[in-house]
């Protein structure tokens, strides 16, 4: 080998000659591309240096291969190694929020701001262990993840579920958008645990609790502690989210076992008594439902499905639903309905669609399964 | 492997002009192009050896050729035939992988892959490079394992990555400057400085 001589050439040399190595490498190459690398491997005697060294190099390190136990330290650095620059990606947008804070001195910033991270958990993904999955195993939609919030507190999150975290010094603010997330909180009678739903909010001190959002209802479950469930009101004061001696107004204070649902309709929490193992249920894989309106039932079923449900006929998403749904045959299921509800299933490419049983055959739907 | 000078066509009559012609222009490229032809054989194949022999054919072929288009582009006619034996021999590498795979009873012999001569990297220098690509950010170094050994094309690994494919072969890139700058010696700090834009 020519060693040492990738030193003598350019940074720029050096990019424009591994982008030729691996253009070069691909299965099919050009005659057009052929000769456009030819006139550059040609054009300069650094190009030639560079281009040799590394398409050598490129060769050689496929003798990393050899040693098993190598490979093995290599692939599984790289996995751990991401989930932790996961982590610091996410502090380091705690700090950047905190950057661009228009307060003059940073720390007083720190101290008084709210420090406002979306962070997409919706979007982080478990590692896949190279070689077994392809990023298509990678994107399918049904795993659970787990973050960590910086007070300690624990979310996991369903698929195809969003939450923003809002940290200030008095309170901790999340905003679940839809879909569903498990809350385990660090207790912290000075900091209340708030998460905004729509236009609910719920209140925990070291609490456990499932929040599952869909269709304009929410189903607050509690498992371990209490929380306040209470309509979100933009003139309640931090302070009285932090006197923890009554509920909020308006509001319901539940403990474990209880299920406090809120429908937009109704604008107020309707309380019943659960097996709080059922609510988190889908952290196992299952989905388990007493009387829910089939609407929601769908919504929720959504985020693991691989082709969307979609309701055609408005009056089905009232009916009431009860039973386990698994989430890895969610396709299965929905075709087992029309055997419990008057509906029937029509299949395209990318949607299911659920219809009243005694709908005309529309000539330009999809054809029925 | 010193490269031998291409033989003439033993088929071609001394004074045929055609023959004398094509001699001579093979003669040149090989002395203008070898350097290249090899390098360029050698990123397709991955394989001193195999480079070497398709070059040699490649050689013979064009001495062969007798259409005069040929000769007012040489180097591309001479590029291009090479580029066909480098796909024919790496169809025939995936057939025999093929042929392999079939054979559970496990009496066919193994397949030398690497080519004999190929300087080997020793253990130390395989150590290094182990732990320069732990010196790299994690991004750079699963954007190398994943296309270098897991065969996962720069658009695959884009979207693993969530970043833009272009970053992807940037990653990959940077990452063989920097291990290559590593195994000739250059210091860390130096050679980081070299690849980090």
């Amino acid at each position: 080998m020519r060693s040492g001589l990738l030193q003598t050439t350019t940074p720029s040399q050096r990019d424009a000659a591994m982008q030729w190595v691996l253009a070069l490498g691909e299965d099919n190459v050009s005659e057009n591309t052929i000769a456009e690398w030819l006139e550059w491997y040609d054009a300069d005697s650094g190009n030639k240096v560079a281009f040799d060294a590394l398409r050598d190099f490129w060769e050689r390190s496929g003798d990393l291969l050899s040693d098993p136990a190598r490979m093995h330290r290599l692939r599984s650095s790289a996995d751990q190694r991401r989930l932790r620059s996961v982590a610091a990606g996410m502090l380091a947008r705690v700090f950047s929020g905190l950057a661009t804070l228009p307060t003059a001195p940073r720390f007083a910033a720190v101290g008084a701001a709210i420090v406002a991270v979306a962070i997409a958990i919706g979007f982080l993904r478990l590692p896949s262990e190279p070689g077994t999955a392809g990023p298509e195993a990678a994107s399918q939609t049904a795993f659970v993840r787990e973050t960590l919030l910086p007070d300690g507190s624990k979310v996991e999150l369903a698929p195809k579920s969003t939450i923003e975290v809002a940290y200030s010094t008095d309170r901790r603010l999340l905003q679940l958008g839809t879909g569903e997330a498990y809350f385990s909180v660090a207790p912290n009678k000075n900091r209340p645990f708030v998460v905004s739903i729509g236009d609910v909010a719920v209140r925990a001190v070291g609490t456990e609790f499932n929040i599952r959002s869909a269709e304009s209802r929410v189903v607050v479950t509690v498992t371990k502690g209490t929380v306040d469930v209470y309509p979100r009101d933009s003139d309640l004061s931090a302070g009285a989210e932090r006197d923890f001696t009554q509920p909020l107004p308006g509001g319901v204070r539940v403990s474990a076992g209880s299920e406090v649902t809120w429908a937009a309709k109704e604008k107020r929490p309707i309380v019943a008594s659960v097996d709080p193992q059922h609510a988190a249920a889908w952290k196992q894989g299952r989905l388990e439902y007493l009387h829910e309106p089939l609407a929601s039932v769908i919504a929720d079923v959504n985020r693991y499905a691989q082709r969307e449900i979609v309701i055609r006929d408005k009056e089905l998403g009232q009916l009431n639903y009860t039973g386990t749904i698994l989430i890895d045959a969610t396709g299965e299921w929905l075709h087992s309905l029309p055997g419990v509800f008057p509906v029937t299933v029509a299949t395209d490419e990318a949607h299911e669609y659920l219809e009243a049983r005694t709908r005309h055959a529309d000539p330009s739907a999809p054809s029925r399964n | 492997m010193t490269p031998k000078p291409p033989q003439a066509n033993p088929t071609t009559v001394p004074g045929d002009s055609d023959g004398e012609q094509s001699r001579q222009t093979v003669a040149q490229l090989f002395r203008d192009c070898d350097r290249a032809l090899r390098s360029f054989l050698m990123a397709r194949l991955g394989s001193e050896h195999e480079a070497q022999e398709v070059a040699q054919e490649a050689y013979a072929r064009l001495l062969q050729l007798h259409q005069p288009d040929v000769f007012s582009h040489p180097r591309a006619y001479l590029f291009k035939i090479a580029a066909n034996v480098a796909t024919d021999r790496m169809r025939q590498r995936v057939t025999r992988a093929r042929v392999d795979q079939l054979d559970v009873d496990g009496f066919s012999e193994p397949v030398e892959t690497a080519s004999p001569d190929r300087r080997a990297l020793a253990k130390e220098q395989l150590d290094l490079v182990e732990r320069a690509l732990g010196e790299l950010p994690p991004k750079y170094r699963q954007a190398f394992l994943l296309n270098r050994f897991e065969n996962w094309t720069t658009t695959q690994i884009a979207v693993e990555l969530l970043v833009q494919e272009r970053m992807v072969r940037n990653y990959i890139g940077r990452t063989a400057i920097y291990c290559q700058l590593r195994l000739d010696g250059v210091s860390r700090s130096k050679a980081w400085q070299e690849v980090m834009p």
